[in-house]
């Protein structure tokens, strides 16, 4: 009820109070997304200033707490999409799963016998599975299942690229 | 309508606070490094990437949380048997990475309290396989068997060890002051050797050197000898040839030449002997006496000089008139040799008769006393003579 009166008391520019003290809480709160009640509140106390008195005596507080769920929900869909076209661009090359190492040649350490076998890379081994292969050979990632390399052998990739 | 405007009011409240609550719940950042797997009514679905998400309220939600970093677990000191049932105590470091978050979610409870119990039970079977040297001196070794058998079984939860390192070995204080004994022998035994070796080598420089030193003075006295040999030869010869020189002269000329020579050298020895520094007194022996008769050369040297006789011949001559100062040295010399003759001769020899003069005409002559006693005193005469020489001779010596 105080908030009410508050906003009853102070009008639309409550709004704008209330939108700036969740910009503020954004900022200092971590973990917790409130830029779009921020952004929300701030939308609706322009909506209020700028409701047209003709429809009546402005929009009563009903209407503006209606306003304000409706733009928080949009404010959060609208930024869902925009980072989904603008921003999520897969740029970050850093942990991301195998699948970055696809393409790679690597060298057997151990030969690839039932499927399973390892290779050397950076200083270390990979479990690798493939078709059956001698150790030393050079292969290829074609894919990654969890933390293992899906190999495939050079030649054989090389030869499937010849006939293609 | 009071109450169903209050009503109202109310639920525009309690919208306003569900929508608060829902998009916050709904939407999530996730932060780079991470990875949040996403439970539809408690399964699993899908993983959130780093970024923005949003979940579709009150049916998915959040499970885990899962770190796609790098991470590492020390492993902390056990004990550990080796095959040769030493106690060790060692502990290690274990580097791991998530690279599926489900199966680290969900394929295993608490990841990190999995792998370090794997990778110490793996230490504890691959050390516990190896002698304490072997374990001391193969660190590699264990830590690729440690990181393979790890690796493998941590595959199914989507985890790669990326490597296992073993920081520490410490075996028990006593075994490490053994093996501290050891090695300090084993240096020790080194530092003897080779201390040895270096003696024997520097005995037998030492010996190879003084070998040379004795064959290069062996070599030197061989042609020293060699060259006193020449100039003993060549000395020889050189005498030879004066020899014969002599001879020659003295074929063509006189023997007397070579008595006066004979005699001159002796007197000249006799001086030399006198006038030695560290004889005062000098004893003639016996012989000596007999060998003043050599002085019976000079006479004849005189005799053959001034005489009519000619060299060689034996019977002694009469002597030359007394005026002729010659004659009677002549005489007395000769007088002294024959008195030395017969003193070396036994008593009962035929004693000379008559005067010194005629004693060599009359050796077969019969004894008489008072040519005796002549005789005698004249030999005392000549050896007094003689010693005044000589000691004038010593004190001009001195």
């Amino acid at each position: 009820m105080l908030l009410l009166a508050v906003l009853r008391d102070l009008g639309p520019y409550a709004w704008f109070i209330v939108g700036a003290l969740f910009l503020i809480a954004e900022v200092v709160l971590p973990g917790i997304n409130l830029i779009w009640f921020g952004a929300a509140a701030s939308a609706t106390g322009l909506a209020a200033l700028a409701w047209p008195p003709a429809f009546g005596s402005g929009l009563g507080w009903e209407g503006q707490m209606v306003a304000f769920i409706g733009f928080a929900a949009v404010s959060v869909i609208g930024a869902r999409f925009l980072a989904a076209r603008r921003f999520d661009d897969g740029a970050d090359r850093v942990n991301r799963d195998l699948t970055a190492y696809v393409g790679r040649e690597l060298v057997l350490a151990e030969p690839i016998v039932a499927g399973h076998g390892r290779a050397h890379w950076g200083d270390s081994l990979w479990r690798v599975t493939g078709p059956d292969l001698p150790a030393g050979e050079r292969v290829r990632v074609v894919g990654v299942d969890g933390a293992t390399l899906r190999v495939e052998p050079v030649h054989a990739v090389l030869g499937e690229a010849r006939t293609a | 309508m009071f109450d169903l405007n209050l009503g109202i009011n109310l639920y525009l409240i309690a919208a306003a606070i569900l929508v608060f609550v829902v998009i916050v719940a709904a939407v999530k950042t996730v932060p780079q490094g991470m990875h949040y797997t996403v439970e539809r009514f408690g399964r699993y679905t899908r993983t959130l990437r780093p970024g923005l998400s949003i979940l579709t309220p009150f049916v998915e939600r959040i499970g885990d949380k899962i770190n796609m970093r790098e991470q590492v677990l020390d492993v902390p000191s056990q004990e550990v048997i080796t095959k040769d049932n030493a106690t060790v105590t060692a502990n290690g470091v274990t580097f791991f990475q998530v690279l599926d978050a489900a199966k680290a979610a969900y394929e295993v409870t608490d990841l990190e309290v999995a792998i370090l119990n794997l990778t110490m039970t793996n230490i504890r079977s691959v050390m516990g396989s190896m002698d304490l040297d072997e374990l001391l001196s193969n660190r590699d070794e264990i830590n690729s068997r440690v990181l393979r058998v790890v690796d493998s079984a941590v595959d199914p939860w989507g985890v790669r060890i990326t490597r296992i390192e073993i920081k520490d070995i410490n075996p028990p204080p006593d075994l490490t002051a053994a093996m501290a004994r050891q090695m300090k022998a084993e240096r020790e035994k080194r530092a003897l050797v080779l201390e040895a070796d270096g003696a024997r080598l520097a005995a037998i420089a030492r010996a190879e050197g003084e070998k040379q030193s004795l064959i290069l003075a062996a070599e030197g006295r061989r042609e020293a000898a060699l060259r006193d040999a020449e100039a003993r030869e060549r000395a020889a010869q050189a005498e030879a040839n004066a020899t014969t020189s002599v001879s020659e002269a003295i074929a063509k000329g006189s023997v007397q030449a070579i008595n006066y020579f004979v005699a001159d050298k002796y007197v000249g020895a006799l001086r030399d002997l006198a006038a030695a520094p560290n004889q005062r007194t000098l004893i003639l022996p016996v012989d000596a006496v007999a060998t003043l008769g050599s002085l019976a050369g000079i006479a004849e040297i005189a005799r053959e000089a001034f005489g009519p006789h000619p060299a060689g011949a034996s019977p002694p001559t009469p002597p030359p008139p007394a005026t002729d100062p010659w004659s009677d040295i002549n005489a007395r010399l000769s007088g002294v040799t024959r008195a030395a003759e017969t003193a070396a001769a036994p008593q009962s020899a035929v004693p000379p008769a008559g005067p010194a003069r005629e004693a060599d005409a009359a050796a077969t002559a019969a004894p008489q006393e008072g040519v005796r006693t002549d005789r005698f005193r004249r030999i005392s005469e000549a050896t007094e003579a003689l010693a005044e020489r000589l000691a004038r001779h010593d004190l001009g010596g001195r």
